[in-house]
């Protein structure tokens, strides 16, 4: 603001300019573009100021809100948290189905219910880490069936940002299969269990969706 | 380390004191009601942050609205009965009660963060009626002074207003 008398804006609104210097302020306003704007922006806080009493010296209308409020708050955040935990482990879970769903189709009818009669033992895989960085921990147990592999993954997850997609895929030959796709969270403790007609493995990979190999394990 | 634990915390400790000195104005001290609206606000806004963009107004603004908001609505609730089941909800008066509630509130608030020179300023001249050169006499400080000082003192409440949500 260039115009010296613009700072007048305030006492001429709350009307305390002694009358010369009112009126004298006044018809200045009438041809000054910058005082008329300087009361302008002013104009509403008058009638916003007769609204309340007079202020003390101090404020101090601001009160401490209970601990209560913060408790009830952060209970809240548990709970959804664990929710979303709950849909992230069903999520895993309906993966797997889609895929047993697929691998029950090619079976055929003649298999049902025999698996439970012949399981072969039970072999453990630990997988090894291919990328340096602590990121995930996982390993699988194996059961042969009469109708392949049953196979159960047990993964824990360090330091990674957001719910990346997961791939387990295993090899055989020359196929490269992909056994189950699920999705988790930093510092969440994953068991799912896939289902395939393959029985000889030779190795096993943890992979991002896009492909980058991060553990490796063989029977 | 729960970084969702971590962001509730730092949300309740910028804004809950004055969501909940807000709510207990509007609420008439109702402290039961006050605690569940502030609570409600704070978990909407933890559950969508981007609410408290700075590219969005002023997060205050947005606390305060829904704040607002809520309490009308828990209001209009309590008062549904199924006898009074009728057009004749009394909406306007309960919006307005709650808006002048919500708007000295909010002044009062904006009066207690100015400076205390330019607190005792507007004090002076408007509350008291003083004129420039009164004020000045009872201030210690020359008549220009006050003039100036009143100038910024209104800028310096318009802004408090703006950032707490008030239009103006």
């Amino acid at each position: 603001m260039n115009c010296p008398h613009h700072t007048d804006a305030g006492a001429y609104l709350l009307a305390t300019l002694p009358p010369a210097e009112r009126a004298a302020f006044q018809a200045h306003l009438s041809g000054c573009v910058e005082c008329q704007r300087a009361v302008g922006e002013l104009a509403e806080l008058p009638g916003l100021l007769s609204r309340v009493p007079e202020p003390g010296p101090t404020g101090g209308r601001i009160v401490e809100p209970p601990p209560s409020i913060l408790l009830g708050l952060l209970d809240e955040v548990a709970r959804r948290r664990s929710h979303r935990l709950l849909l992230t482990a069903c999520a895993a879970v309906l993966a797997v189905l889609a895929f047993l769903g697929v691998a029950v189709l090619a079976m055929g009818d003649d298999s049902n219910d025999s698996d439970a009669v012949a399981a072969g033992p039970t072999r453990t895989v630990a997988m090894q880490p291919v990328v340096s960085g602590d990121v995930l921990r996982a390993s699988l147990d194996l059961t042969t069936r009469p109708w392949g592999t049953e196979i159960r993954l047990h993964c824990s997850y360090y330091g990674h940002q957001g719910s990346p997609v997961y791939v387990l895929a295993g090899r055989a030959g020359a196929e490269d299969r992909e056994l189950a796709r699920w999705s988790a969270q930093t510092g969440e403790e994953v068991r799912l269990s896939a289902a395939t007609d393959v029985r000889n493995f030779e190795s096993f990979e943890i992979r991002t969706i896009s492909g980058r190999v991060l553990m490796r394990g063989g029977p | 380390m729960d970084l969702d634990a971590q962001a509730m915390r730092v949300l309740h400790d910028e804004h809950a004191p004055a969501l909940w000195s807000l709510a207990l104005h509007l609420t008439s001290g109702d402290a039961a009601r006050a605690q569940d609206a502030v609570q409600e606000v704070l978990l909407r806004a933890w559950r969508h942050p981007e609410v408290l963009d700075p590219s969005r107004g002023t997060p205050r603004g947005w606390l305060v609205r829904t704040l607002r908001n809520l309490i009308i609505d828990q209001w209009r609730a309590s008062q549904v009965r199924p006898e009074v089941l009728t057009d004749a909800l009394p909406e306007i008066p309960v919006g307005d009660a709650v808006d002048a509630a919500l708007q000295s509130w909010l002044v009062s608030e904006a009066l207690s963060r100015l400076s205390d020179a330019h607190r005792g300023v507007i004090v002076e001249c408007f509350y008291r009626g003083h004129t420039v050169v009164e004020a000045a006499a009872r201030l210690g400080v020359p008549a220009g002074t006050v003039k100036s000082r009143t100038y910024y003192a209104l800028r310096a409440l318009r802004l408090i207003l703006e950032e707490m949500g008030v239009s103006s």
